[in-house]
């Protein structure tokens, strides 16, 4: 059985009179320790999926299996408790809060989980053993990111997801950024999937998942992906 | 120019919170400001017209004797009188009970009555009476006072008595008056007047709050008093003459008889001596006409004596005694004025502070206003908008906000508070019907103040974003970058906190201004509270500590040292009296300014027990005072206006105004009344007088019966009687009024910290969506979110009651000092209940709104504060 598996999902938004379909009967799985990325273009619905997959969203119809749990029919808390123990995020704009050190960004996740990993080790192990009582404000916009990865991994989710996570990085940051994310996968099995428009970013991943118009295109599985540094855009 | 016009109403639909905040602080500052500062100037203006329509007496005069014909020519002598009429009145009981009505004659011009029902008598045998007994007797019935029958025409409303249970004293019944009544004069029956009305030409048409009034009454009141000096001695004497001349007559008579008679008895003694010696026996119609005659000299004789006697009572007649009274000497009078003032006090403070309080917040609002707008300014701008476009959405945002909010304030302040205020506060007046006054000059400072506050701040904080280049706009401003807290300099305590006491203690010091304006905003709310709670614990203080410590008689009796006291010797061992201690009792006087303190000076008898009757005692100490000998201990209150300390000298005037100086050896407690205290041997040495008790304080088993006050009042030697239940009685209902009052003021306190928090907690909100969207995706459940931005909440308003309290007792102080008229002294000590009531109010609202907040929460997108850059 699939690690997470999208079952015929459907989600629409209602913008004033207008319905518009974000998801059209999606469906695609996803293996343990693969790092999946979702391309497509400015609205094809791959944020629809990923709020949904992440818990921040329901869907009108079909199924989202994590591990085995069908998570579309939860409520409110129990998406929370979700998000709390499954999930981590990593968004474009870093979104740390900028009153805290990093250090105290990743605690601020880790603070709420039972078994989590010690802030500081982890900042160490996305290189920023040196900058753990920095604020965010004294951070690059790499570092800022490699915060946001640390906060999102630090609670040991079943799932990191990252939503153009070097959307507002240069070139060589982002391939910094892309290569922490490749290595979760690789070596701590963690379930990696990555919301991007960027089809270059698509080498490195275990499968592709094509959308358009809020539907699968195809879902490319690639048995020998890339390493970071053969990837260029 | 459209579409910005479009722009700015959208701009007020959508932002409703925070419309609604400006418009809610400014109504509650302008409500409570206007309200209070215009119900001294109506309940003035209420009082003046009322004693307008009747024409109030200005000054009375009546005499022990009543008032004949050369003391009506002596007065008409007085210059600038307008108005001179006299008058009838007589004290009578209501037949069967202790109940004393004063009964006048009904006036033509001065001191008319306002018919409340039915009409004022027109013949004899009719009565008017009192309004306040309408109920007890109906128009019709009739009423037995005294041996007179009188049959109730009307009910009538006095400018004399403006009090509803305090008609001051009389020498019938239980000493006190119930009540009043008018009936014509044709229905008196008496010689001379009893009562003058004057008015004065250099008073008409004044108010009767003018700041001239009271001294030029008191100019009029010393100038009679003087034109009556002699007048006791020539009444006197002129009373005398007659009986005088008729004592004389009598006795020439008598004597002229007794001649004739003893001429008469040597005659018939004569002849019957002639007989016995011839040796008749005398005969019987001599001897019998001889006995006549003895009996006729014994009745001279008898007669003779009883002239002596007459003689002797008439030498001793009383001179008799004037008064010259101003309108301070109607019951009520003075207490409904310096009611008007006290709210006058309290308008200076507390509206002030709370308007002060709004007006803030509402800056803050307008600020924060300002700065989420930025981007859209920073469009405009590179539209191409002139800069007065742009300052146009603000300042009509704060112009329409702040208006609307004001005339609402001001439109329930002009109508409401004061009819509250009233209501509560003149409840033992006999005042009704609140004439409601505008005031333009507040309503305008009022509504200066709040578009100040919005318009002006607004303008200022707009003036510098749009100093700033549009590109840098668009960049939403940065939130503010972290930076080490003064905490984290202290290790050993930033060490020992755990994970989110360190986020809240960041957060706390990350917005100075925010955090300031919430201390500030939670102290001013509990530092209200404190005072009106402290105002009632202050007032009720009083009655309980006053008469339940410090006084323990129930009441003092005056007599006439020189009458026959059996009566009352005896009266005093009745078995309702628990015991009695004989006293000297006087009264002194003192100037201050151009009003008299009168100060009653208590003398016992003895030292021993005393303390049983007053417990004369330090109020904060509470260490007990002694009288001992050389020094006197006076009451709190007048010590300190005088500015004296113990060891310290001061001079009182007698009635006489003979000045005698005293040596001050101990201030002792006490809330009303001024009391001087000392002992005998003090007393005689100081007025050099041998001490003579004149009165007694009279402690009684149980509570004190009309009966046997009747029965003091019934005894020869009492001349009157002072019963502390009436102070009691005066105390509570001016408690009764405030505590209404207080809670008006303590609701819209309440209701203060109510807009405060949930203002301060949405701008709160608003500034840290981000932040919060943040910790919600990353799983912080709805309760934990609440708190992660609640618990500062929560850490401000615990030390803005801190602040509050310590805020709050220097406000308590300053009103409990200004308050008060000048005899009477509140507690100044706050209870510690009600630092525990104002602080737990406080924190509750906050609690309270945490619910609202979490609410609000619950419902933010978490996805769409997420998406665009920091």
């Amino acid at each position: 059985m699939p690690y997470i598996q999208m079952v015929e999902s459907t989600k629409h938004y209602q913008s004033g009179e207008v319905e518009i379909l974000a998801n059209d009967k999606v469906s695609f799985e996803i293996e343990k320790g693969e790092l999946a990325v979702i391309l497509g273009t400015s609205g094809a619905g791959k944020s629809t999926v990923l709020n949904l997959l992440g818990g921040m969203d329901t869907n009108d119809g079909g199924k989202i299996l994590i591990d085995g749990t069908d998570i579309s029919g939860f409520n409110e808390r129990e998406l929370i408790t979700y998000r709390r123990h499954d999930v981590g995020f990593v968004f474009q704009f870093y979104n740390l809060v900028s009153n805290l050190t990093a250090k105290e960004n990743v605690e601020l996740a880790s603070e709420i989980v039972s078994e989590a990993l010690d802030a500081e080790i982890v900042l160490k192990n996305v290189g920023l053993g040196s900058r753990i009582d920095n604020f965010p404000s004294q951070l690059s916009g790499g570092e800022q990111q490699r915060v946001a990865i640390a906060r999102a991994i630090a609670k040991k989710p079943k799932i990191l997801l990252c939503d153009e996570p070097t959307g507002a990085l240069d070139y060589q940051t982002g391939k910094q950024v892309l290569g922490i994310l490749q290595d979760m996968s690789r070596h701590h099995q963690s379930t990696v999937i990555i919301v991007t428009h960027n089809a270059a970013i698509a080498e490195i991943a275990d499968r592709v998942i094509h959308m358009h118009d809020g539907k699968v295109k195809q879902v490319q599985h690639n048995p020998k992906p890339k390493s970071i540094q053969e990837i260029e855009w | 120019m459209k579409k910005l016009n479009k722009e700015i109403r959208k701009t007020i639909t959508k932002s409703k919170g925070r419309f609604f905040s400006i418009f809610s602080l400014m109504a509650l500052g302008v409500f409570v400001f206007v309200g209070l500062k215009v119900v001294g100037p109506n309940m003035r203006l209420t009082a003046d017209t009322f004693f307008d329509e009747l024409n109030l007496a200005q000054i009375t005069i009546a005499s022990t004797y009543g008032l004949d014909g050369s003391d009506v020519e002596l007065i008409r002598t007085y210059p600038g009188i307008r108005e001179l009429e006299l008058g009838y009145f007589k004290d009578e009981l209501i037949n069967g009970t202790f109940q004393a009505l004063r009964v006048f004659s009904a006036p033509e011009n001065i001191s008319l009555y306002e018919v409340i029902s039915g009409e004022m008598p027109v013949s004899i045998g009719e009565i008017a009476l009192d309004f306040l007994m309408e109920g007890e007797f109906e128009i019709g019935d009739a009423i037995t006072l005294g041996d007179t029958s009188y049959q109730v025409v009307g009910f009538v409303r006095s400018g004399e008595f403006l009090d509803r249970s305090h008609y001051g004293h009389t020498h019938i019944g239980t000493g006190d008056l119930s009540g009043f009544g008018v009936i014509v004069p044709e229905n008196f029956d008496s010689d001379v007047y009893m009562i003058a009305r004057l008015t004065f030409d250099n008073l008409a048409g004044m108010s009767a709050y003018d700041p001239n009034f009271q001294p030029l009454t008191a100019a009029h009141q010393t100038g009679l008093e003087t034109l009556l000096k002699n007048q006791p001695q020539n009444r006197l004497d002129a009373l005398k003459i007659e009986p005088q001349q008729e004592i004389g007559q009598a006795r020439e008579d008598l004597l002229a008889t007794q001649r004739d008679l003893l001429a008469t008895y040597d005659e018939l003694s004569g002849q019957i001596s002639q007989l016995d010696l011839a040796g008749y026996p005398a005969p019987t119609a001599l001897q019998e006409a001889l006995a006549e005659v003895e009996d006729g000299l014994q009745q001279i004789a008898d007669g003779l004596s009883t002239l002596a006697e007459n003689q002797g009572e008439l030498d001793n007649l009383a001179l008799p005694a004037y008064t010259v009274g101003d309108r301070k000497n109607f019951p009520g009078y003075q207490s409904y004025l310096e009611n008007s003032e006290n709210i006058d006090t309290l308008s200076n403070v507390f509206p002030v502070f709370l308007f002060t309080i709004a007006a803030l917040v509402s800056l803050t609002t307008m600020t924060r206003f300002v700065e989420e707008e930025r981007s859209q300014i920073a469009l405009l701008k590179s539209l191409g908008y002139p800069n007065a476009s742009i300052r146009k959405k603000f300042w009509v945002y704060g112009l329409v906000s702040a208006s609307a909010g004001a005339a609402l304030g001001t439109i329930l302040g002009h109508l409401i508070l004061p009819r509250i205020v009233f209501d509560a506060y003149a409840a033992s007046s006999t005042l009704t019907d609140l004439r409601l006054t505008f005031s333009p000059f507040w309503t305008a400072a009022a509504f200066l103040v709040a578009i100040l506050c919005t318009v002006g701040s607004a303008m200022w904080v707009v003036g510098g974003v749009l100093r700033e280049r549009p590109s840098h706009l668009f960049a939403a401003k940065p939130p503010k970058a972290g930076g080490k807290i003064m905490l984290q300099r202290l290790p050993f305590i930033w060490k020992r906190l755990n994970f989110t006491s360190k986020v809240t203690a960041r957060n706390l010091f990350r917005y100075k201004k925010r955090m300031l304006m919430t201390i500030f905003g939670i102290a001013g709310c509990t530092a209200l509270l404190i005072m009106g709670f402290g105002i009632r614990d202050s007032i009720s203080g009083i009655a309980a500590r006053q008469f339940g410590e410090i006084i323990n008689y129930d009441i003092l009796t005056i007599q006439d040292p020189e009458a026959d006291g059996e009566g009352l010797s005896q009266l005093l061992a009745s078995p309702e009296i628990h015991d009695y201690k004989p006293v000297h009792v006087q009264e002194l006087r003192r100037m201050n300014g151009t009003t008299r303190q009168t100060i009653t000076l208590i003398v016992p008898q003895d030292v021993d027990s005393f303390g049983e009757f007053v417990d004369l005692r330090e109020r904060v100490s509470k260490n007990p005072l002694t009288l001992d000998s050389g020094e006197v201990l006076l009451t709190e209150k007048l010590a300190d206006m005088m500015g004296l300390n113990v060891g310290d000298s001061f001079t009182l005037q007698t009635a006489d105004n003979e000045e005698i100086t005293f040596v001050l050896g101990g201030i002792a407690e006490m809330y009303t009344g001024h009391f001087l205290f000392m002992s005998r041997q003090t007393y005689e040495e100081v007025f050099s007088i041998p001490f003579k008790e004149n009165g007694n304080l009279v402690r009684f088993n149980g509570p004190v019966g009309d009966e046997i006050l009747v029965r003091f009042m019934d005894t020869a030697s009492v001349i009157a009687l002072s019963q502390n239940r009436f102070v009691i009685e005066n105390i509570n209902s001016f408690l009764a009024g405030m505590d209404s009052v207080m809670v008006v003021l303590i609701g819209c306190a309440v209701l203060l910290a109510v807009v405060v928090i949930y203002n301060l907690t949405n701008i709160n909100v608003s500034e840290r969506i981000r932040e919060l969207s943040t910790i919600k995706v990353l799983g912080f459940y709805h309760s934990e979110v609440t708190l992660y931005i609640y618990r500062e909440t929560i850490f401000l308003s615990i030390i803005g009651i801190a602040v509050g309290i310590f805020l709050g007792q220097m406000l308590h102080r300053f009103i409990i000092l200004t308050l008060p008229p000048d005899q009477v002294m509140f507690d100044p000590a706050i209870l510690w209940t009600n630092y525990l009531l104002s602080a737990l109010i406080t924190l509750v609202t906050t609690l309270l709104l945490s619910f609202m907040v979490h609410a609000k929460l619950k419902k933010v997108d978490m996805l769409g504060a997420l998406k665009g850059n920091d």
